[in-house]
């Protein structure tokens, strides 16, 4: 009975172990990342890192971008440009599969073209210079222009246009469409599952058509929209990596003393994250020149970078951040200076009352980033005061809340936040031309800003194919733009991605987290 | 009889007297009077605006002559202390007034009247018995915007349930006592029956209840104000302990500094609460 019992025992720690090996063995091979909450997992549909994260693991587009803002072969094999540079030409790869097992064609690529164009907010300033795509074979799609389009190979990455399987996807309203959660794609990774509000599970895709990736068998996205808790999920060990995170500038040298971490900042160049204060300039008195120049004389952005972000973004003056391809020096600089604020609002004609208030004005900011524009958008408040502005700070519950005041021009100033991609064409033109003041719809030109001539450059600028002339112009642009003042620019926003030391591969690119992770694997 | 010596016992002699013995409450009154004391006259003694940015950010106690340091805009944590308690204690105070003058308002009536004017009002206050508060009170905030005087309101419009029960239990029961039904007899009006006979046999459980609806309202607002759901023009000990909160690691001070504040001036009113319950409760008096 006794010797029984002994065997039994035997028996189950035996079960035991292989299972904890088994278990063990599993583990090695999932990753865990923390990434924010999304919706859906088709990119087409919108931008930002919450549907780029999941969509660029899941589709693939016909070219990634390197390190170096250079595009590699992805789905295109290669691309001929032709002279006049209005067609290009992309041969595809030969073997490529949707998860479906059905093969990748240049229909496939055409109907994404025309799904994105309608659908994506980008859609038009990337794709609307594509005339048609023209499919002479299979393996050949080849873009006719309207007219010349410099950022046409940055337009077709997997985060801006990512190749979606027509027979899936061309099936009724495509915003209904179940695939947009169980998205299927070209990828290295296909969707397991779509936990709502919780996470995604991703699983090796067998048959991608990169030899020797993914090497990860199985990636959980999880979702933290408390960054408390993501940090913390971090230093425990329980998440693996955030790619891309929004935490305070003030945790940065906190986790960067962590031993089993790794916190990088190199990967975000593309994104050309700018912060700025915009105004209403439908509204007096912010339609005048002279007030939003004495407040541009009135913040002191050294104090911003180095007392509320750790030191880790760079002051900002002008549309673009320093490191832009784009950016200018040649720009109307605006010293800190609080005399000369309060001069010009006197001659100006702007009287205190027995308090010292000149007018009164409300100032929204969005709860996404707390330390660059909450913080930020808190500062302004006593520092205004002190030239005579009374601010009313309103509160937000979320970002929807500022959003929807900013799209429905119910605020008189904000401090907002865009991400300018690595063309200016694709980020950067949405907020300044006069025709894309589009109410309703945030990251347009919400302040109602007009200038013929800067829409003038503008348009010239996304036609132009020698890159020097088409820097010139952006940098005429620029330096408009801060005689002008729309916007007062106050600091670039630095993300950073925080890993455990242990993984390595992370994704080498200038879009951040918005790369496939096909190389990351813990060691 | 010798002259002079003794004084009269009134009710109220009777209630202090027994407020006095009780070392906890005296305590509790005690506090209450240094925090009221510091948040009237603080102000024009530490005379430093609490909006303004006077150092750097989240300097630790001590440093740069401020005595508390300062929060994550550079501001006195001092002066914000100070400053404060007024926004605390005035949207606690009026919060309390308008959930006692609902409560007592629809307990009374229903109370009093019974029959369909108790079902409906009682119909009512269930309804608003089985929204969460704290939901509530948020979304009656946002609907207006966050200042202080819709998050007083909210606190109001979610807290009135519990005395309005309260007070239909007591005026239920004193409705029924002989001299109230003499006093109707002799043709007394319902108004003066509420108002002159029922009303302040009631008062001493409202009393009480009204006490400790401060100390509630109190700490709902710094709930609301933690959440970002107060007013973030006017200091409040929530609206601090909120704001610096993701710097908590950072510089645990200027989290828990107001917090300190506020556990303390809640715990002063319940103190005092507990303390005017012993004193006014005629069968605990004799205990």
């Amino acid at each position: 009975m006794r010797a029984m019992k002994v065997r039994y025992g035997i028996v189950g720690g035996l079960i035991l172990a292989t299972m904890t090996f088994a278990a063990l063995a599993e583990e090695q091979k999932t990753l865990v990342v923390g990434t924010i909450t999304t919706p859906v997992v088709n990119n087409a549909l919108g931008s930002g890192t919450a549907p780029g994260t999941p969509g660029t693991q899941v589709f693939a587009g016909l070219v990634e971008l390197d390190d170096h803002f250079v595009p590699q072969p992805y789905l295109a094999t290669s691309w001929d440009v032709s002279a006049d540079g209005l067609v290009y030409t992309f041969h595809l790869r030969q073997g490529a599969k949707f998860h479906d097992g059905t093969p990748v064609t240049s229909e496939d690529v055409a109907f994404s073209v025309d799904t994105v164009r309608a659908n994506h907010p980008f859609g038009r300033a990337m794709l609307g210079p594509v005339d048609r795509v023209e499919t002479p074979d299979a393996l050949t799609a080849r873009f006719v222009l309207k007219q010349p389009h410099p950022a046409m190979l940055t337009s077709v990455t997997t985060l801006l246009l990512p190749i979606l399987p027509r027979h899936v996807y061309d099936n009724g309203p495509i915003r209904t469409n179940p695939a947009n959660t169980m998205a299927i794609g070209a990828g290295p990774f296909k969707v397991a599952e779509f936990k709502a509000g919780q996470s995604i599970t991703l699983v090796k895709n067998p048959d991608f058509f990169m030899p020797g990736r993914p090497k990860s068998d199985r990636i959980i996205l999880r979702f933290y929209d408390d960054m408390q808790s993501a940090r913390l999920s971090l230093e425990n060990g329980e998440t693996d990596a955030i790619l891309q995170t929004s935490f305070g500038y003030g945790d940065f040298d906190r986790l960067k003393k962590n031993p089993k971490l790794n916190v990088f900042t190199d990967t975000f160049a593309g994104l050309g994250i700018v912060d700025y204060l915009e105004f209403n300039l439908r509204k007096a008195p912010f339609n005048d020149l002279r007030v939003r120049k004495a407040i541009a004389h009135a913040i002191d952005r050294k104090f911003l970078v180095e007392k509320f972000q750790g030191g880790v973004t760079q002051q900002l003056e002008g549309p673009l951040p320093p490191d832009h391809p784009f950016a200018t020096k040649d720009l109307v600089h605006y010293d800190y200076d609080l005399k000369e604020a309060n001069r010009i609002l006197d001659e100006a004609g702007y009287k205190p009352d027995a308090n010292g208030v000149r007018f009164k004005a409300t100032l929204d900011a969005p709860t996404f980033s707390p330390d660059g524009l909450g913080r930020v958008a808190d500062y302004l408040k006593p520092q205004l005061k002190r030239i005579g502005i009374e601010i009313d700070r309103r509160i937000s519950p979320d970002s929807a809340t500022w959003a929807q005041r900013l799209s429905n021009y119910d605020y008189d100033m904000a401090m907002s936040q865009i991400y300018n991609y690595p063309d200016p064409v694709i980020g950067t033109h949405r907020l300044f031309l006069c025709k894309n003041q589009i109410k309703g719809v945030m990251f347009s030109n919400t302040g109602g800003y007009c200038n013929e001539k800067v829409d003038q450059l503008l348009e010239q600028a996304s036609k132009e194919t020698d890159p020097a002339k088409r820097k010139e112009l952006y940098a005429q642009f620029q330096k408009i733009i801060t005689e002008d003042l729309p916007y007062i620019y106050t600091t670039t926003e630095l993300p950073y991605g925080v890993a455990q030391k242990s993984i390595v591969g992370l994704p080498k690119t200038v879009l951040g987290t918005m790369a496939p992770m096909w190389d990351m694997e813990k060691k | 009889m010798t002259d002079g010596a003794v004084v009269a016992r009134t009710p109220f002699t009777d209630a202090w007297t027994s407020f006095c013995r009780n070392r906890a409450a005296l305590f509790g009154l005690l506090l209450i009077v240094t925090i009221i004391f510091m948040t009237l006259f603080g102000p024009l003694i530490y005379r430093v605006d609490p909006l303004d940015i006077v150092s750097a950010p989240l300097l630790p106690p001590g440093e740069d002559g401020l005595p508390l340091g300062t929060d994550y805009l550079g501001r006195d944590l001092l002066a914000g202390i100070i400053n404060g308690g007024r926004a605390s204690l005035a949207v606690g105070l009026s919060a309390a007034l308008l959930t006692m003058t609902l409560g007592v308002t629809v307990g009374a009536l229903a109370g009093f009247y019974g029959g369909w004017v108790d079902r409906a009002l009682m119909r009512i206050t269930e309804f608003f018995q089985v929204l969460p508060p704290l939901i509530l009170a948020m979304t009656i905030v946002l609907l207006f915007r966050p200042s202080l005087a819709s998050v007083a309101v909210s606190i109001g419009l979610v807290s009135w349930p519990t005395p309005a029960r309260l007070t239909r239990a007591e005026f239920m029961r004193i409705r029924e006592l002989d001299y109230v039904k003499a006093a109707r007899a002799m043709g007394a009006r319902n108004a003066r029956l509420i108002w002159r006979l029922i009303l302040p046999n009631a008062a001493p459980p409202l009393v009480v209840a009204a006490t400790l609806t401060v100390g509630a309202a109190i700490l709902f607002e710094g709930g609301l104000s933690f959440l970002g759901l107060g007013d973030s023009n006017a200091v409040s000990w929530g609206l601090m302990m909120g704001m610096n909160r993701p710097y908590l690691l950072d510089a645990w001070w200027a989290t828990t500094l107001p917090g300190v504040v506020l556990f303390l001036t809640v715990l002063a009113v319940s103190l005092v609460g507990d303390g005017l319950n012993d004193a006014l409760n005629p069968r605990l008096r004799e205990r």
